[in-house]
Formats: structure tokens, C-alpha cells, sequence
């Protein structure tokens, strides 16, 4: 059994992506998302530097908040980035199964 | 509110964009250890990458302004030497190669320091802002830094295939082959 610090944590971004795929989410939304689909504790600094970047490519765009809390959407280049990067992961992934099985 | 002095961790800028956010964030997250130092980190990040650019309102207009001089610079430099092209290819009975030929004149026709300064001077000026422009944004943008990255190691890749990189020379080359034929058949 992997001990845990042995795992590395997926990328804060790509975390966030894949959270927003599912629809409009404000910063606090994103970290409990994260949590309960990749068992990944998001801190406030990791997330608004991830947000921060994400944003400044044209990755996700902010929505108009209704309080405090501004919530962030995928734009179409985040759409493509998250189903690319997923592609590959997923390659990486069964080829990495597959010879696993077959070892 | 809970934690405004991990808030004031970051650059103004940062804290004009996020910081009520950020702030709500915290409003709703026990103050731990661990979350003080993920803070502290990112902090560091945004002072270090000059950024959290996210809003355009935030992005330094320096580097652009510069980038648009500094291409406003080369272009007299581009035009002269398109012109001297297409003149060269071409017959000058053919449309382009008559306006390449009016463009070539009218820089002939200039002062020769007039010249100097357009065709030397001036793209040597826009090369230095060129570079101080890039190497900012690759120094302080750790995502610029991830693009290049990605950039180099997708021509290396290409590269590292010789039938592409053949068969992108044998379209190069008859594309421009066919272009001046064609041309010069139009103009025939």
C-alpha cells in the first residue's frame, strides 16, 4: 500500500477545471468539490494562485457575484484544455493498467 | 472577519481583484497551520510573479504598449523588404510587383539617414524591446514559462520525426513553386 505522502497531487489547476465542468462554482464550492471527488485539500493560497492563473490564460472567466463570493466558469480554451489534458491522463492511465495486468 | 492580516500577505493589486473573495474564503475555513503557510506560499507566488493578472485591469500595460511599439518600429523595415521581394519575383506588369515597386521607390527616394534610422536603427531598437519584453514575461509568469515550455517541447518532437519534418519541406517547396507559376502565368 502507497503511503500517502508517496501520492502526488494532481495539479491545482487541472483540479479546478475539472470541478467547473460541471458548472459555475465560487471559490469555497470549488475547495469542497475538489475534496470530495479527489480527496484533495485545496488551500486558499494553492486555489486563488491556481484561479489566478487559470484566469490569465483564458481558462475560466469570473460570473457576476451575487455576494462576496464571485463564482468562476470554464470558458471554451478551458473546455479544450480539461479534455486534452484528461485524454492524455486517461492514455497514461490504461496503458499504465494494461501492462500492469499483463506483467 | 477572520485572518485580514493573511489577506494583506498579498500585493494591492492581488487584494483589489481577490481580496473579498479570498476573504469570504477564509470567513468560512478554520485558520490552521497548514492554511496559514498555503497562504503565506501563495503570497510569496503573487509577489514573485508580479500577476495575479486574471483581470485585465490588473495586467501591466507597460510590456504591451512597448510590444506594440516595438512592432510599429520594424514594420517600415518589414514593408521595404516585402516590397524588395515581390519586385524581384516578380513581373512588374503584375498588380503586386507594381506596388512593390511604388514602395521600393518612395524608401529610394528618402534621405539616406532617413534610411539608416528606418531600416537600422529602428528593427535593432524594436529587437532590444522584443527581448526585454519576453524575458520579463518569461521571468515573472511561471504560466508563460509553462507555454514555452510546452512550445519547445512540441517542436522537438516534430523534429524528432523526419518524415514530418520532409514532408512539411516538400509542401513548403511546391506551394512556392506553384505560387510563382501561378503568378507568373496570370501575369503572362
Amino acid at each position: 500500500m502507497p503511503r500517502r505522502r508517496d501520492i502526488q497531487p494532481p495539479d491545482p489547476g487541472l483540479l479546478i477545471l475539472a470541478s467547473l465542468s460541471s458548472g459555475p462554482k465560487h471559490g469555497y464550492a470549488i475547495t469542497q468539490d475538489v475534496r470530495t471527488f479527489a480527496g484533495v485539500a485545496l488551500g486558499p493560497g494553492t486555489l486563488y494562485g491556481a484561479i489566478a492563473r487559470l484566469e490569465d490564460r483564458g481558462l475560466i472567466e469570473a460570473v457576476e457575484p451575487a455576494d462576496r463570493r464571485r463564482p468562476y466558469r470554464l470558458t471554451e480554451a478551458g473546455r479544450q484544455s480539461l479534455e486534452s489534458q484528461l485524454s492524455v491522463l486517461e492514455r497514461l492511465t490504461s496503458t499504465a493498467l494494461g501492462r500492469l495486468a499483463s506483467a | 472577519m477572520r485572518g485580514r492580516w493573511l489577506v494583506a500577505l498579498y500585493p494591492a493589486r492581488w487584494r483589489a481583484r481577490y481580496g473579498d473573495e479570498f476573504q469570504a474564503l477564509l470567513d468560512d475555513e478554520p485558520v490552521t497551520p497548514s492554511l496559514v503557510l498555503d497562504v503565506i506560499r501563495g503570497a510569496l507566488d503573487a509577489h514573485a510573479t508580479s500577476l495575479p493578472s486574471g483581470a485585465i485591469a490588473m495586467r501591466p500595460r507597460t510590456p504591451a504598449l512597448v510590444s506594440i511599439l516595438a512592432v510599429l518600429l520594424v514594420l517600415p523595415a518589414v514593408t521595404f523588404l516585402t516590397a524588395a521581394m515581390v519586385r524581384s519575383l516578380q513581373p512588374t506588369k503584375y498588380q503586386p510587383a507594381h506596388a512593390a515597386q511604388v514602395i521600393f521607390d518612395a524608401f529610394a527616394a528618402l534621405p539616406a539617414t532617413a534610411i539608416w534610422l528606418l531600416l537600422g536603427l529602428a528593427p535593432l531598437v524594436a529587437l532590444v524591446l522584443a527581448v526585454l519584453v519576453a524575458w520579463r514575461r518569461i521571468r515573472d509568469d511561471a504560466a508563460a514559462r509553462e507555454d514555452l515550455a510546452a512550445f519547445a517541447e512540441g517542436w522537438r518532437r516534430i523534429l524528432h520525426q523526419p518524415t514530418l519534418v520532409l514532408a512539411a519541406v516538400a509542401f513548403i517547396a511546391s506551394a512556392g513553386v506553384l505560387a510563382f507559376a501561378v503568378t507568373h502565368a496570370i501575369a503572362g
